[in-house]
């Protein structure tokens, strides 16, 4: 069915593939096959995966050829081998968490977005590794290894949806799926050097997804371009009536804008707070951005956000309240089955009063109100998505300026929190690269619902530079 | 800006106590410094929240209805 080498099918992107597959020029089972070599190559370094599918995915694959050659495709992913978290449930098959407690688990039931994947014809090829319960942003792994970052595997890949980002930055699958409360697709996406989405609140499923913090979580693929970021979220937008969160909001088709360029819109700035306290070479890589975005014809407006301080409190506290009621039982009964970081975390959830939670919860109001004044005068907000570059693996604590030590968890959502806590969709686009060749992304925040605003801004930067296109080589 | 709050070993023991969690010996000495930063910046957003100008602010924890939908969209 094809000529190409092994290496010029991993290479591909995933809608080059899929138009490939379509087109009768590349066999799906060609596909899982340069995958499940990938993985088998790089796996014991990056410990990306927890679980590979490797039978079930060549069975699928060998089903997917047969159907296309007799003309029949199931969907836009039709024979394209896909990762999924391991906190999205498929029936049938282990889904822990990234946990010891949730080892054994096996639901019998597919989360709606793996229904989705798989119906689009996707071929799920394996579940990727997270950060424990996706409760930290590092992807230290106590009891599945620690993620590294295919661009030094010294350096960790960020999370909690490190597992993804890893995978799909060091071309072991077309795309990936992770969920984010804080951050945990951005972040990953940004340090591992790819796109990554994290929708409006209600605009995807969280059905069969393991909670973190009902209020904030999502559901959001993980791509090597903004283009296959729109074709996988096509896929997974809409109303789920399995979901009481899901809006019932029709889905656009978020590819249509990819080609339409950025003149005339307005980026919306927050001086005082984007570009304050974080790495030069992160500094410099956002700025440098927003430069090129405004020779495409977009114009950058310094905005006010009144009460913008104040919401990595507000997030610490909705994030570590609401995980630490979901685990209440199984804190008291197997505390010692988390690690040591997630332990505490959920110890220390326990220990706020009722008046932290909701003010927090009525400062996220306060905040979304006015975001959503700021838009009647800009279109989108670009900030960095993390102040730092990929850090040693293991580390609890990073330095961003002037020799100073902070929390990593506090340091690592600085930019990524208003998003979570205002609902606001945000796709992390690759923007630079620091002295060391890590990664830099930027953040792209937008309207409610408007996430085809962010691909079209996504989709004309990529169009520009050739961030998207380097891969780290492993 | 707020005082920043000390919690005590002591005071970690008695919140656990309160919330019915067995909390192993020698945790709170993990808990305490942690959970100083994070109730002395949790009391500055209450002093915030607690403002006159922010008193008709609802939490974001309320049941939505189709008309709020509506108007969210309009963004």
């Amino acid at each position: 069915m094809t000529t190409r080498t092994k290496e010029d099918l991993v290479q591909l992107t995933l809608a080059q593939a899929a138009h490939l597959v379509e087109r009768k020029e590349v066999s799906p089972v060609d596909l899982v096959e340069v995958s499940l070599e990938k993985i088998a190559a790089v796996n014991k370094w990056l410990n990306a995966y927890i679980t590979v599918y490797e039978d079930e995915a060549r069975q699928v694959a060998k089903a997917a050829e047969a159907m296309i050659v007799a003309g029949h495709r199931l969907g836009p992913l039709h024979g394209i081998p896909i990762g999924l978290k391991d906190n999205i449930g498929l029936k049938g098959l282990r889904t822990t968490a990234g946990s010891k407690v949730l080892a054994d688990w096996v639901p019998d039931q597919d989360a709606t977005v793996a229904a989705r994947l798989k119906g689009a014809g996707a071929i799920v090829i394996g579940k990727t590794n997270l950060h424990e319960f996706a409760w930290g942003g590092t992807s230290a792994n106590p009891h599945y290894g620690f993620v590294r970052n295919p661009w030094d595997t010294e350096r960790f890949p960020a999370g909690s949806s490190g597992g993804s980002g890893a995978a799909v930055a060091a071309r072991t699958c077309y795309g990936a799926l992770g969920t984010d409360t804080g951050g945990s697709v951005r972040l990953p996406a940004a340090v591992n050097g790819i796109a990554g989405i994290r929708p409006t609140i209600g605009r995807v499923s969280n059905y069969g997804v393991i909670p973190l913090a009902w209020s904030m979580d999502t559901v959001g693929p993980l791509t090597r371009t903004v283009e296959d970021c729109a074709v996988m979220f096509n896929v997974i937008a809409g109303p789920d009536p399995k979901d009481n969160g899901c809006a019932n909001v029709p889905v656009e088709d978020y590819t249509s804008d990819l080609k339409r360029g950025v003149e005339g819109i307005r980026i919306g700035i927050v001086p005082d707070y984007f570009f304050h306290h974080l790495q030069p070479a992160v500094h410099n890589a956002v700025r440098e951005a927003l430069g090129t975005l405004e020779n495409l014809g977009a114009s950058a407006i310094d905005v006010n956000v009144e009460n913008i301080q104040g919401n990595i409190s507000a997030q610490l506290t909705v994030e570590s309240c609401e995980p630490s009621a979901y685990h209440q039982r199984w804190l008291r009964e197997r505390p010692e089955a988390y690690g040591e970081d997630v332990r505490l975390l959920l110890e220390l959830g326990e220990m706020h009063l009722a008046t932290h939670y909701i003010q927090a919860q009525r400062y996220r109001q306060l905040l979304r109100q006015e975001f959503l004044e700021a838009f009647k005068s800009v279109d989108v907000f670009i900030c960095p998505t993390l102040p730092f570059t990929a850090t040693p693996v293991g580390e609890m604590s990073v330095i961003i300026e002037n020799d100073v030590e902070e929390d990593m968890l506090s340091a690592i959502m600085q930019f990524t929190g208003v998003p979570s806590l205002t609902g606001l969709p945000s796709l992390n686009v690759p923007c630079g690269y620091d002295n060391d060749n890590l990664p830099i992304g930027m953040q792209i925040i937008g309207r409610p619902f408007d996430e085809a605003t962010l691909f079209r801004v996504g989709a004309a930067f990529q169009e520009a530079t050739d961030f998207h296109t380097r891969a780290p080589a492993l | 800006m707020i005082e920043r709050i000390e919690v005590s070993e002591a005071t970690v023991r008695t919140l656990a106590d309160l919330a019915g969690l067995p909390l192993a010996e020698g945790r709170e000495g993990l808990l305490a410094p942690q959970l100083s930063e994070w109730l002395t910046a949790a009391n500055e957003l209450n002093r915030k929240m607690s403002e006159p100008k922010y008193l008709m602010v609802t939490p974001a924890t309320v049941f939505t209805h189709p008309s709020t939908q509506e108007e969210t969209n309009d963004y």
